[in-house]
């Protein structure tokens, strides 16, 4: 039974308008991997080759680091921070974008530009990310989930908020409900007992408020009279993470890396939302150190990573069983922005006016290469699928990518309104 | 975490008593008369998006999470926040459950939301539950909570609750009614009417009867905790 069709209720609620909706029987997925305080492109996906590796703009010892040419895909070239993930690469189908020109590259306002796809330089003026435009036009709950860190939102805060936890473990146990934790030892009818007094002394003294005052609660009622289904259905339970899972992804704390990736195939599998965002920890803003620190974080995040992946591979879409969970879902790995490709005297990198990503699973053109970086290290133009010289006219911005991953959720109109030019070639009819 | 879920729980205890402490004379704006009663069949649930709550109709204010957050910490001093490093103060409830509480996550207030959301009440009952496991398990074995804890105590020093239940003899009705109505009081700042005693009655009798009473009055602490009049001001008439 789909998850919508236990949570029909959901129609009434406020979660606000809608545009053309996502139907439910063979959903798109799209599973968004921030890696928060920018990450070193260097090591990924743009490795230091060619007329680069004489180049005065980048520090010498990249051009001693290891290089792997993906099998089958000879325009797709990984660094030694993604190794682990070299295999996988080859397997599915995978794209580089790099060399999208970012103006700004302080981490807040870039955090929202890369997952929003626009820029604003405003406190008080932040762009919905693209997994929250998604998220609107799922008429199911959650519109979209959120693990680890906060995302920008928008307008869509208030018209479809998210399903939003730190953790895995703590989105299960918000969908379970008070007292099921592993500790309580309640008997199974104390909280539904609970619950009918509950909602006996609400009606009780909502029956004595005047009309205006009930009013004053129909969002609060709408939303609550959907709670027993939802703690029936028992949705928390597919949240569980299983010894067994925790083992597969060497899940030590459900709020790490691991256990956040671990979380995130679970968030797909259970087909509680398409849409699913998660913001691991790791700070990828490593100013010292880089190649200790910042090449050991980005392994250890490929490896979790490649297991996620994999684990997507071997696991049916929810939804359509003729079909793996990667053959429904569009995975987009990026960060806010890359790394300078000089270290400074920490013998770390600082942040870059560029930025680059990674997409694989369902739609994506197998070993498309976009965009590049110059032998200065900062980002080309890209026009008719060649680098250039970049221009106001032709840099690729992350508003390109973001219409294009738009355009192929068919969401044109709403591709429109964050660039009139999608980048072409990274999916497939767009 | 469990001890500081507990903590924000017991926090909106407190803050319940400040908040609808302030409403004391709600209660005299309950419309009592039958045309209002039956509005309440009428089901009021039609949502107008413009205006979600119907706020320009009811002088209703919500408990924003500014209010929570800042009210617990300066009424009890204690940590549900931490500087997160690069200057910017994480809230313990954010980092817990995201976006709850009418959606403002303090990194990108840009519009704040003026309805309840499904996430709003999931969080509610999580915390309203942990809040009430730990006042009543507290209160009941006596532990000592500290000063600023101690403020508020739902269950007297010398009550019995493992051998009260309504309706054993007319000492234990009177004193299980009067601790009924001390929560009351202590949470709403009402007394509970006899509707509410006798649903209260029902359910205490049935959780005593299949666990304790201990958890029969978590129960009873619970229900008022996540019920809509704790997180609601209902306005004037």
């Amino acid at each position: 039974m789909s998850v919508g069709a236990l949570l029909p209720w959901i129609g009434a609620s406020p979660l606000g308008g809608r545009l053309s909706a996502q139907t439910s029987s063979a959903p798109q997925r799209l599973l968004t991997i921030f890696l928060k305080g920018g990450w070193d492109s260097l090591l990924a996906s743009d490795p230091v080759l060619g007329s680069k590796l004489g180049s005065n703009a980048f520090e010498s010892i990249y051009s001693s680091e290891t290089v792997t040419a993906i099998a089958s895909k000879p325009q797709l070239k990984v660094g030694s921070g993604l190794q682990p993930l070299k295999d996988i690469f080859a397997l599915v189908p995978t794209a580089f974008v790099n060399g999208m020109f970012v103006e700004v590259s302080a981490h807040e306002i870039a955090y929202n530009y890369m997952l929003s796809a626009r820029l604003s330089l405003s406190r008080s003026r932040e762009y919905p990310s693209l997994a929250a435009l998604l998220g609107e036009i799922n008429e199911q709950y959650p519109p979209h989930i959120v693990l680890g860190n906060v995302i920008p939102l928008g307008s869509t805060r208030t018209s479809a908020p998210p399903l939003q936890a730190s953790s895995v473990d703590a989105m299960s146990q918000l969908l379970r409900g008070p007292g099921r934790a592993t500790w309580n030892n309640y008997k199974p009818e104390t909280l539904p007992n609970a619950h009918v007094l509950l909602e006996s002394l609400d009606q009780h003294a909502y029956q004595q408020l005047t009309k205006a005052q009930q009013k004053g609660l129909a969002s609060w009622r709408a939303a609550q009279s959907g709670l027993a289904a939802l703690y029936q259905a028992d949705l928390g339970a597919k949240l569980k993470l299983t010894d067994a899972m925790k083992q597969k992804f060497d899940v030590g704390n459900v709020w790490e890396l691991e256990g956040q990736m671990a979380g995130a195939f679970l968030a797909l599998a259970s087909g509680l939302s398409p849409y699913v965002t998660v913001v691991p920890p790791g700070n990828f803003d490593t100013h010292s150190n880089h190649l200790t620190q910042h090449k050991a974080l980005m392994r250890k995040t490929a490896t979790a990573i490649a297991t996620l992946i994999g684990e997507m591979q071997a696991t049916p879409d929810p939804s359509n069983s003729s079909k793996n969970l990667l053959e429904t879902t569009t995975v987009l790995i990026t960060s806010e922005f890359v790394r300078t490709p000089k270290f400074n005297a920490a013998a770390g990198t600082d942040h870059w006016q560029s930025a680059s990503a990674i997409l694989m699973g369902a739609g994506v053109v197998d070993g498309a290469l976009l965009g590049a970086t110059g032998t200065d290290g900062m980002p080309l133009g890209w026009a008719a699928g060649q680098s250039l010289p970049r221009t106001t006219a032709n840099a690729l911005l992350p508003s390109h990518v973001g219409a294009a991953l738009l355009h192929y959720f068919k969401q044109p109109d709403l591709a429109q309104t964050i660039a009139e030019q999608p980048l072409s070639g990274l999916f497939k009819g767009v | 975490m469990k001890l500081q879920i507990f903590r924000y729980g017991l926090s909106f205890l407190l803050i319940g008593s400040i908040a609808l402490g302030l409403a004391s004379c709600k209660k005299k704006t309950l419309e009592t008369e039958e045309s209002s009663t039956s509005a309440g069949t009428e089901e009021a649930s039609t949502i107008d998006e413009s205006n979600p709550d119907g706020s320009s109709n009811a002088a209703l204010m919500r408990l924003s999470p500014e209010q929570i957050s800042k009210t617990f910490q300066q009424t009890l001093g204690l940590g549900v926040s931490w500087d997160g490093g690069d200057g910017r103060i994480v809230d313990g409830l954010l980092s817990e459950y995201g976006v709850l509480l009418g959606g403002i996550d303090f990194q990108s207030a840009f519009v704040r939301d003026p309805s309840s959301k499904i996430h709003t009440l999931l969080a509610v009952r999580i915390l309203a539950w942990q809040g009430a496991e730990h006042v009543v398990w507290q209160d009941l074995t006596k532990i000592d909570k500290g000063s600023a804890l101690d403020e508020l105590k739902l269950f007297p020093a010398d009550f019995l609750a493992w051998s009260m239940v309504p309706g054993d003899s007319a000492e234990n009705e009177k004193a299980w009614q009067t601790q009924l109505e001390r929560i009351y009081w202590t949470l709403l700042a009402r007394p509970p009417d006899e509707q509410e005693i006798a649903l209260h009655r029902q359910t205490f009798l049935q959780q005593t009867a299949k666990e304790n009473a201990g958890v029969a009055w978590i129960t009873a602490v619970y229900v008022i905790l996540a019920g809509a009049e704790f997180w609601n001001l209902w306005g004037h008439a």
